[in-house]
């Protein structure tokens, strides 16, 4: 007898909802998305998955599965001591952890960043800073800015564990959760036991705060934050080694732009390696760049490399306006891709290290910072316009550009070259990120055999 | 008791590796936990390091001739950083041909390292005087 599982990721622009059927092979059986219902979440879910069962004249799923990325995401303020070090950790445990960095501080906390933190009102504070028996007075010094804030907060102590007894008098008026340091030592990154904590006051508490909790009651799985979910995924992926290739996963949505690499961060081991190691599956995460809510600021990121001009403005007011609204004719098209080009050409940038070569007695030395992104042979580009109209010229064009303007400068980003482009036009990533979970195996070679190759 | 952390590493454009090992094997042996950065370190690198490790010393290598200009206006940028009191070392081939050491120390003496050390420097005598400037600062 066949199984049907029903998944819906809760996004910010749109509910997406399939019913998977499952025998011997794993096959859609029904999909519906609706607008995203924002006074209250439920209505759209319910929407999805009644309209899913009556196009497969069902009446119940066997199993729900959730993700939510509504109502802005998981919102994460890292508080760390050093810039390129815990605070970096935090910001890169946050991020892998499926959230959205609001804001990030490093060095002594002042009146002016509490303030700020109040006004932000993370869901979440990742509180970073020494390593094991490292610092200890700025890191007190913080924790007692910190202990100023409002009352109420969600507060994530990972860093150096010989204080955790000051911390939690300190914190006391505060919810209090302690997770292992994320960096242990220089430039050692140790980001899994923040991120359990992280998904942990997510279902505790977060949900409930996004009004979804009645949605999570009656799912088979505990709800979890999408981009999590996703990042799994890759994992599972890369593991399973399915595209037989290092991969680029692109998801360029209303809000932000989510870049997903899953390669091994070093090619080349003559390369002196400076700053934290990379993982081998990252995300990035860009609050800055999306196609709808924040397609103003990402055409005015990338300038004039993007076509910008007065009729793309006359589009992201609309969209502002009108998120859930689709470009109609060629005009409209024109002006949702420059806004996709945008997006990914910054995003693209943001996620790749650099190498910078000096030139030293013993010759040329070339130094590495940051990923290595020249192992990707394919990239996958799904949501947005990316995921719908992307077309091959359309990456081409983005990657030759970046490469024509990285020549010859000092530091040389280390982007993708001769890629495979494939298209994930039905928007299944979130989905099967979410099936994953209960068949991996399946899920991964859906998702394969779900995708279209850019010609 | 806890160890006190050192940071350690070979500053500027510079990729000797080989001391930078030794050095690192030998105050790991006497008592400090070392935090060793390796090869081509930046000035702040190692003030982060120290920072985040809550070091009161950083042990500053250069063999290739230019460690002059690599540590120009390091005394000041840890006070910048908020890192005082830090004791500052220099050692190694510090400057370009046989100069005088006398002179050498005086150079980076002025540019305010503490203690400078030449190529042959023994480094059990190091490690002493390490201890103690360490027990000087340690109710600064």
């Amino acid at each position: 007898m066949s199984e049907y599982i029903y998944c819906a990721d809760l996004g910010s622009t749109f509910t997406k909802g399939a019913l998977f059927k499952i025998d011997k092979t794993v096959q859609v059986a029904a999909r519906y998305d609706v607008p995203t219902t924002r006074h209250n979440l439920e209505e759209g879910w319910r929407e999805s998955l009644s309209g899913c069962l009556e196009k497969a004249s069902l009446k119940k799923a066997d199993r729900l599965l959730v993700s939510s990325s509504a109502k802005g995401g998981l919102g994460i303020v890292a508080v760390g001591l050093v810039k390129e070090l815990t605070m970096k950790a935090g910001c890169e445990a946050a991020i892998s952890g499926g959230a959205k960095i609001l804001a990030s501080f490093s060095g002594s906390l002042e009146k002016s960043d509490i303030k700020s933190i109040n006004d932000l009102s993370p869901d979440i504070i990742l509180f970073t800073g020494g390593t094991e028996r490292g610092n200890r007075e700025a890191v007190l010094h913080n924790a007692h800015a910190l202990s100023s804030m409002h009352t109420g907060m969600n507060i994530i102590y990972a860093g150096n564990s010989a204080l955790r007894m000051e911390i939690s008098e300190i914190l006391k008026p505060f919810d209090l959760y302690f997770a292992e340091n994320v960096m242990p030592e220089v430039n050692v990154l140790s980001a899994a036991s923040a991120k359990n904590t992280i998904r942990e006051i997510f279902l505790k508490k977060i949900i409930e705060g996004k009004g979804i909790s009645a949605i999570g009651k009656l799912a088979s799985l505990p709800v979890m934050p999408t981009p999590l979910a996703v990042y799994n995924f890759c994992r599972e992926l890369f593991n399973r080694n399915i595209f037989e290739h290092p991969f680029l996963l692109l998801d360029p949505g209303g809000a932000t732009t989510d870049l997903y690499s899953a390669c091994p961060p070093v090619s080349e081991n003559s390369m002196v390696l400076r700053g934290m190691p990379e993982q081998t599956i990252k995300r990035t995460v860009e609050g800055d760049l999306g196609m709808r809510f924040n397609a103003e600021s990402a055409l005015q990121t990338a300038g004039e490399k993007t076509l910008t001009n007065k009729k793309n403005y006359i589009w992201t007011e609309k969209l502002a306006k009108q998120p859930e609204i689709l470009p109609q004719n060629s005009e409209e098209k024109e002006n949702e891709k420059n806004i996709a080009a945008a997006c990914v050409r910054t995003a693209l940038m943001r996620h790749a290290g650099a190498v910078k070569k000096y030139y030293t007695l013993n010759g040329e030395t070339a130094v590495q910072t940051g990923k290595d992104l020249r192992p990707i042979r394919i990239i996958i580009s799904s949501g947005g316009y990316t995921g719908r109209f992307g077309t091959k010229l359309f990456f081409e064009e983005i990657l030759s550009d970046l490469k024509k303007e990285n020549s010859g400068k000092e530091d040389e980003l280390l982007l993708p070259e001769n890629c495979r482009f494939w298209a994930d036009y039905g928007y299944l990533l979130p989905l099967l990120a979410l099936l994953t979970h209960v068949y991996p195996d399946e899920a991964c070679r859906l998702f394969k055999d779900s995708l279209t190759e850019l010609n | 008791m806890n160890k006190p952390h050192i940071v350690t590493g070979v500053i500027g454009s510079d990729c000797h590796a080989v001391g930078n090992k030794i050095i690192e094997a030998f105050f790991s042996e006497h008592d400090f936990e070392v935090v060793n950065l390796g090869v081509m370190v930046s000035q702040d690198e190692f003030i982060d390091a120290a920072v985040e490790t809550g070091s009161r010393a950083i042990l500053v290598s250069s063999l290739y001739g230019h460690g002059e200009i690599d540590c120009e206006g390091m005394r000041g940028r840890c006070l910048e950083r908020g890192l005082d009191p830090v004791l500052l070392y220099a050692g190694g081939n510090l400057v370009v041909g046989k100069s005088d050491f006398a002179q050498t120390e005086k150079k980076f003496k002025d540019m305010g390292f503490d203690r400078v050390f030449p190529p042959d420097a023994d480094l059990e005598q190091a490690a002493l005087l390490l201890k103690n400037d360490l027990e000087k600062i340690k109710h600064v």
